[in-house]
């Protein structure tokens, strides 16, 4: 028995470690939504590593900036000051939106929705994988971060929390293959499941006698638990009904801007 | 123990850039798998025990920094790590070319692999077909730039730091592609 178990070694070990790897692997896949005690240590004793990264780039990126593209700068000068004029007008404007819509919604005894609070984050890292899509931001279980809150920016919706640790979260980008929420266009409520595909969503069984046209928003259904009624989550960019099946085909377009995400709310379960 | 201390050094370096310079570089969607052609490195020139265990724990490292299931990668390099040594076991690792051929070789490999998993064990991961049809092609470009960059910067390091000289890698002799 010893002869054969050293003749075979290198064989008994990579079954081993195989099974061991495939039962170590479909063991965590039981509890995907709870952060395991490695998770939390490799990204606690990363962290500061990694927000140093995150330091020494933006110091390097701003000097970059200041002063290797002085060329630049009295137009840019120019052009922000004027795009800041602008703003400030739309901002008024905008206030002035704000103040008549919450006049409304305490008319209508809307203000029970949408009442969550809400923690703002930075993201600080990025997925170093290719093949899937999560960011990393700086509020953890501490701040009262827990998995599955719906993470979002003024745009429209960001993710969910996938994995805890005391001061960092890891957030699932809604572009994630593994992503799917529920969500309606806005103009006519028909439903259907919005999927990630990496770079862009697609929205999924929703019944193709449904009048939907590209530019609709798609907001959130508020179905499943996670996400609240009503946030924006994208535009259709691509409408395909086939010649038979029950649904048709829509792409879109996020709202949200994945290439930019800086800052961003964890939207958390207690009332305001 | 001196060899080892190098290649632990050598691979918490790639660990390193893959995890804290690479999504600084390279876009959200595409960015070299360093840690694939580390894989492919300890399949090469690790012993049979050692690199592994070493490729096991690289996976779930992976899976941290990815944010997926705890040992999906793991399983992935790990069999990833048997399916190239038993391939490369009968030809001349000194050469460079059959490692440029494994790392594309691995890049489909764990691509399939990966998709398997999630597809099969997974119900919601349909969507990772659409990113492995798109993305094979850029990214085994990307991990063969970054396999051709690491050999030339190892053979350098060999031959011109003495206390490098030990990292095991291709003939010195070689030049590349």
């Amino acid at each position: 028995m010893l002869d054969w178990l050293r003749k075979f070694r290198k064989l008994v070990f990579a079954v081993i470690l195989l099974v061991a790897a495939l039962l170590f692997y479909s063991y965590h896949l039981r509890y995907r939504n709870q952060t395991t005690f490695f998770e939390k240590t490799v990204l606690e004793v990363t962290a500061p590593l990694q927000k140093g990264a995150d330091y020494f780039f933006h110091t390097a990126g701003r000097w970059w900036d200041s002063y290797l593209w002085l060329v630049s700068t009295a137009e840019q000068n120019r052009l922000l000051l004027e795009e800041n004029r602008r703003l400030r007008a739309r901002l008024q404007e905008l206030d002035e939106v704000a103040l008549a819509n919450e006049r409304l919604q305490r008319l209508l005894e809307f203000r029970d929705t949408m009442q969550l609070s809400a923690l703002v984050a930075q993201v600080f890292a990025e997925d170093s994988t290719s093949w899937f899509r999560t960011v990393v931001i700086n509020k953890g279980s501490a701040d009262g971060v827990e998995e599955g809150m719906p993470v979002m920016v003024a745009e429209g919706v960001v993710g969910r929390i996938l994995r805890v640790a005391p001061s960092e979260s890891r957030v699932l980008l809604v572009t994630d293959p593994s992503s799917a929420l529920g969500a309606l266009v806005q103009k006519n409520r028909a439903r259907g499941i919005i999927r990630g595909q990496g770079g862009y969503l697609t929205m999924e069984f929703t019944l193709r006698q449904k009048d939907i046209q590209v530019g609709d928003l798609i907001v959130t259904s508020g179905g499943g638990g996670v996400f609240p009624s009503g946030l924006p989550v994208g535009h259709v960019v691509r409408v395909g009904r086939p010649s038979y099946g029950l649904f048709q085909s829509v792409t879109v377009l996020p709202t949200a801007d994945f290439f930019r995400l800086e800052e961003v709310m964890v939207l958390r379960r207690e009332q305001k | 123990m001196r060899r080892l201390l190098l290649l632990t050094v050598f691979i918490a370096t790639a660990v390193l850039v893959q995890t804290w310079l690479f999504p600084r570089m390279f876009p959200i969607s595409w960015k070299p798998d360093l840690f694939l052609v580390m894989v492919v490195y300890l399949a090469f020139f690790a012993s049979f025990f050692q690199g592994a265990l070493a490729c096991f724990a690289l996976g779930c490292l992976m899976d941290v920094f990815g944010g997926n299931v705890l040992g999906l990668y793991g399983l992935v390099y790990a069999a990833l790590f048997f399916v190239i040594r038993i391939l490369v076991s009968p030809i001349n690792i000194e050469t460079t070319f059959p490692f440029y051929y494994m790392v594309a070789l691995g890049t489909c490999l764990e691509l399939i692999l990966i998709a398997f998993l999630v597809v099969f064990f997974s119900p919601r991961g349909g969507g990772v077909w659409a990113l492995v049809t798109f993305g094979l092609f850029p990214q085994a470009g990307l991990n063969l730039v970054a396999a051709f960059v690491l050999l030339k910067g190892l053979q350098a390091l060999r031959r011109k730091a003495f206390w490098a000289a030990d990292l095991p890698g291709p003939s010195l002799e070689e030049s590349g592609l």
